[in-house]
């Protein structure tokens, strides 16, 4: 099990980053009317990092071990390169663009979330719950 | 799950500047007719509000304040002849407000729009929340 990309760990780590990426998104929503802002973004997941953060693990033998958890700091944030209209005063935060970001991220969690409910419920019928 | 209030936190931050902001922009349309009482007395300037980011230490945050509210000294006075005016100067001439209600509308505009966009965003990131507490059922 421990070399094999456990689902629920791929579930936890996207939705750590969706997490993370409400963050940066709503913190850019916040910023559009300040002189200056730029739009941020949080690097996208792809499988490799998955793998490879599953890799990277020590294993746990002991209580009082440090475990590798997933945190927000995991995700690197980087400047949103897309090309947008900019503002005189320098901003380029689109509110538009920056909405529809959000309800993507949105559906993208909920996705997750609905699927790990579905797991769970799996693995309860095999122990014969309901 | 900290991570979903921190984003709910800076909404909430977005959100307190616009409201602020709104109150400025009434207060300039309230006080487009105000002028002095006497001649020589400068009437009321339109004032102008700007935002900073903060970073707030609690939470490690970054979130959007109120820098500065300013007079707006650069676009010049009105200027109105009404010899009866108390404030009239000696050719008649009476100062009125440098504000532009086309302006303060527009703007008035925007800072609503902006208020929708982070209460939408607040209303997904609780929506995020609650799902997650979901999770446990």
């Amino acid at each position: 099990m421990s070399n094999k990309l456990n689902i629920f760990d791929a579930l936890k780590i996207n939705m750590a980053h969706a997490t993370k990426r409400q963050e940066i998104l709503v913190g850019n929503i916040s910023r559009a009317n300040m002189p200056k802002a730029k739009a941020m973004e949080v690097a996208p997941l792809n499988f490799d990092d998955l793998l490879k953060r599953k890799t990277t693990n020590m294993s746990i033998t002991h209580p009082r071990h440090l475990t590798n958890r997933i945190t927000n700091s995991n995700f690197k944030t980087i400047k949103d390169t897309q090309e947008y209209e900019v503002s005189m005063s320098g901003n380029n935060i689109d509110l538009v663009e920056q909405t529809k970001k959000l309800a993507d991220n949105n559906a993208n969690y909920q996705t997750v979330t609905n699927t790990y409910r579905k797991l769970m419920s799996l693995l309860k019928m095999t122990i014969g719950g309901k | 799950m900290s991570d979903l209030r921190d984003a709910m936190n800076i909404s909430a931050s977005g959100m307190r500047v616009q409201t602020k902001r709104i109150g400025i922009v009434t207060q300039n349309l309230a006080n487009a007719e105000s002028t002095g009482d006497n001649s020589g007395s400068q009437p009321y300037r339109r004032q102008i509000i700007t935002f900073d980011e903060h970073l707030d230490k609690s939470s490690g945050i970054k979130i959007v304040t109120v820098k500065k509210i300013t007079h707006d000294q650069n676009t010049p006075l009105n200027k109105r002849y009404q010899p009866e005016h108390p404030a009239a100067d000696r050719d008649g001439y009476v100062l009125y407000p440098n504000v532009n209600r086309i302006i303060e509308s527009r703007d008035m505009d925007e800072a609503r729009r902006s208020y929708e966009a982070n209460l939408n965003a607040l209303d997904m990131s609780k929506n995020m929340l609650l799902r997650t507490i979901d999770m446990l059922r």
